[in-house]
């Protein structure tokens, strides 16, 4: 599946992925990697561009982690929240 | 999946009162159960069919003289093929075409709930919407202008409470209404980007003349959106159109090349534009949308602290187990005591016979062997129940992801396997709450390489025979067999057998919620009824069969006349060693019915398999009549030795002890432990994968495996020792 998320410059200082977000840290989703099925799963979820996020929990070893998403909490492994790029909320 | 919904009877009778197929949808978490045990329950049911398919339930009930058959399909976030769930709730409204579809929302998560709601909408059909648990929407300030949703979503909306009845009876009415409505559905449609509209009307076109005069515009239409979407099944329905294929292939290119986007997500945005669309016209926040989520987080702080969270979960892990089998020992004991007493009721009462011992020693033996697991397994089931009800099982899940993870397999995999070590039944039902079947299917087929409390008896046995020094270790190391296994073939099964299986975790948290009395009763009492059905069905025909194969054919040609030699010894005066003979004779001639029985002669010639294994035609008649439940291997051995069915009988030890060699026993007893599942396990992976395939693959995979090592065991023992 080809995606076109190398145009997105990676090294804007308000670029993150999900797995980087700290606590306490509120972005915005700014687009999805990986493949179409994890797409989809994530969209039916309320992944999408322009949806807010935040950190609530770590799991005993820092994976998987809770985030809070349109007003309720969704769970995810670091490896996938790796393919979720977030914008920082000014 | 099974997809056999004419399950489903129609009951539709000339000049009676029309049916109106209802379809249950919604998000997990949503209220669905309760929205479904509450509609069924408040009226009178004309028809119940509980057993339709794994994962579809209907009830029928009457409303205003209307009969209306309520179905309940699996909660999905979506439409898509993602899922076995999603696919069956897909194929029930393409092509069962119910009357309505009642699609139930979570009042206080509607951005989430309304994605799959765009979905229906593009599907078409006459359409009602439950705008549920709206108690805890109005708690926070939020208000909604129902009409005005009603109008954009093309279909009347209700405020309900599921928990507490209020709004179901206008929900009722309105499906009533809508039923008889003369208006055709709202033919409504999404729109999206204007580049991926002209490559959904091209699409659309073409798959309408692929299939002329089939398909309706709003299926034509919902047809080109799954393909551009990449929507996997609707793609290989329509493999055999290449140019097709081919023609959406360049659109989904061009359109992530001229967009930076794939179709899929451009198809999403356009879906939760809508959705942001449709609420700030319809309604109101007040107060701080996630606010609802604090007593919440405040809870978690503390049960999934990173240094807590996992000593707690093993607490209540602990204190499930303690509970499931002391609390559970006492009525265990109740029941067995009945068993015992219904036994020698019925030992007194039949004539000496055949329908004598049929009864006694066959079905009483064993249903009434399985029965006595009812406690336990109601009390496991109530503990699982309270943790669902209360959104703690999906906390546990959480937390235990990580260490599944390593093996290939998913948090969800850990509550049933752990649950497997006092009985895999329930541990392979419990597998349902894994969405994905490829995972679920993987954690059914290690589920049976848990010990299971069943197996104790045998391991009890044989290492007070073989290990007279320590038992304790021999039992101790079977355990630990037992879960080497189970990982280690979780990650064979997940890279050769079973495809797909890495998939990713994502999983929604519900928010902590009081469980109901109703709700832990109701899920409980599911499990029991299920359990009693496999014992009236399943463990009833295995006992009388194995009774039949045991004591059949009668006229077998003796090897000396004991009725004659027992005459002969009666006449001579009573001594201790006339005694002795005679009850030597008896065990004789036990073994003897036994070993030309249909069963014995069957251990005969299976024999050869276990001899590189060392195991006698003996060991090979307890594997086999072990196939029912592991436990019977014990009460085999009593009768093949003619000593008591008590696994801690010096008798019985002292009469295997010499048998087989300490090597030999301890591969016996991994063997007992790994070889195909019971006729119970069995059942449930044939009920839980719909599939005598995967029921037979499980047998034959666990039978190899336990040859394959109770051989290494053997062969590499004899190296050392």
């Amino acid at each position: 599946m080809t995606h076109m998320n190398a145009s997105v410059p990676l090294s804007n200082d308000n670029t993150l992925t999900l797995a980087e977000l700290g606590p306490g840290e509120r972005a915005s989703i700014r687009s999805i990697a990986g493949d179409a099925s994890l797409k989809r799963r994530l969209s039916a979820m309320g992944v999408v561009r322009g949806h807010e996020v935040s950190v609530d929990q770590k799991a005993p070893f820092g994976d998987p982690r809770i985030y809070t998403l349109l007003g309720y909490q969704i769970c995810l492994r670091n490896e996938d929240a790796r393919k979720i790029l977030l914008t920082r909320d000014r | 999946m099974n997809h056999d919904f004419t399950a489903v009877p129609d009951t539709t009778v000339p000049g009676q009162t029309r049916v109106i197929t209802v379809a249950l949808l919604g998000n997990p978490n949503c209220g669905k159960t309760t929205l479904f045990n509450k509609l069924t329950g408040l009226k009178q049911n004309t028809g119940n069919y509980p057993r339709v398919t794994v994962s579809i339930k209907a009830h029928e009930f009457t409303h205003r003289g209307v009969t209306i058959r309520l179905v309940d399909l699996p909660g999905v976030y979506s439409l898509n093929s993602q899922s076995p769930e999603e696919r069956v709730g897909r194929d029930f409204i393409q092509d069962q075409n119910p009357d309505i579809v009642l699609n139930l929302l979570d009042a206080g998560n509607l951005e989430r709930s309304l994605f799959l709601t765009t979905q229906l909408i593009e599907m078409g059909g006459y359409r009602l919407f439950a705008l549920n648990m709206i108690d805890e929407a109005r708690k926070r300030g939020i208000t909604f202008d129902t009409s005005e949703l009603s109008t954009m979503l093309g279909g009347p909306v209700i405020e309900t409470m599921a928990l507490n009845g209020e709004g179901l009876d206008r929900l009722l009415d309105a499906i009533v209404d809508l039923s008889a409505s003369k208006v055709p559905a709202s033919s409504m449609v999404i729109s999206y980007d204007k580049h991926l509209e002209q490559a959904i009307v091209q699409v659309q076109g073409l798959v309408t003349e692929l299939h002329p005069g089939k398909l309706e515009p709003r299926q034509s239409r919902w047809l080109a959106i799954k393909l551009l979407e990449g929507d996997d099944d609707v793609l290989h329905q329509e493999a055999d159109h290449a140019y097709l294929i081919e023609m959406i292939r360049r659109f989904r290119y061009d359109l992530a090349r001229t967009h930076g986007e794939s179709a899929e997500i451009m198809v999403a945005d356009a879906r939760y534009g809508f959705i942001h669309g449709l609420l700030a016209e319809a309604r109101t926040i007040a107060d701080d949308y996630d606010s609802r989520l604090d007593i919440t987080r405040r809870i978690d702080r503390v049960v999934l602290n990173r240094v807590l969270g996992l000593p707690i979960f093993l607490f209540l892990l602990w204190l499930m187990f303690e509970a499931t089998f002391k609390v559970g020992a006492y009525p265990m004991d109740w029941l067995d005591a009945g068993v015992k007493w219904s036994s020698n009721l019925l030992d007194g009462i039949l004539p000496a016979g055949m329908a004598h011992d049929l009864i006694v020693n066959g079905i009483v033996a064993g249903v009434g062997g399985t029965i006595v697991f009812l406690p336990n397994i109601a009390i496991l089931f109530f503990f699982m129940a309270l943790f669902n009800e209360t959104g703690y099982l999906a906390r546990a899940t959480f937390l235990m992801d990580r260490v599944m993870h390593v093996f290939g397999l998913h948090g969800k995999a850990f509550i049933p396997l752990v649950m497997g070590f006092d009985c895999n039944v329930p541990a392979i039902m419990a597998t349902r709450t894994i969405e994905v079947r490829s995972t679920r299917l993987i954690a059914i087929l290690i589920a049976p390489f848990t010990s299971c409390s069943a197996r104790l008896p045998v391991f009890i046995l044989f290492s007070g025979a073989f290990f007279t020094k320590n038992p304790e270790m021999a039992v101790f190391a079977i355990y630990l067999v037992s879960i080497g296994v189970g990982l280690l073939s979780a990650v064979f099964l997940g890279r050769f057998v079973v495809h797909g299986g890495q998939t990713s975790f994502v999983m929604e948290l519900p928010p902590y919620r009081r469980p109901t009395v109703r709700g832990v009763l109701f899920h409980m009492g599911e499990r029991v009824l299920t359990f009693l059905y496999k014992v009236g069905g399943i463990i009833l025909v295995g006992s009388i069969a194995i009774w039949f194969l045991q004591q059949f054919p009668r006229d077998i040609t003796w090897s000396k006349n004991y009725d004659a030699e027992v005459a002969a010894l009666n006449t001579q005066q009573a001594s201790p060693t006339r005694d002795e003979a005679l009850a030597r004779l008896d065990t004789e001639r036990k073994q003897e019915r036994l070993e030309k029985s249909y069963l014995g002669r069957a251990s005969i010639a299976i024999m050869p398999v276990f001899k590189p294994l060392g195991f006698t035609w003996r060991d090979t008649t307890a594997i086999m009549t072990s196939v029912m439940a592991k436990e019977v291997a014990v009460a085999t051995y009593s009768i093949l030795y003619n000593q008591d069915r008590d696994p801690n009988s010096q008798g019985l030890r002292a009469a295997l002890a010499g048998t087989m060699t300490p090597l030999t026993a301890f591969a016996f007893m991994v063997f007992v432990l790994l070889y195909a599942p019971c006729l119970s396990t069995i059942a449930a992976i044939r009920h839980e994968t719909s599939s005598w395939g995967w029921a037979a693959f499980s047998v034959v995979y666990s039978f190899t495996l336990a040859w394959i090592l109770a051989f290494g065991i053997v062969t590499i023992g004899r190296v050392f020792i």
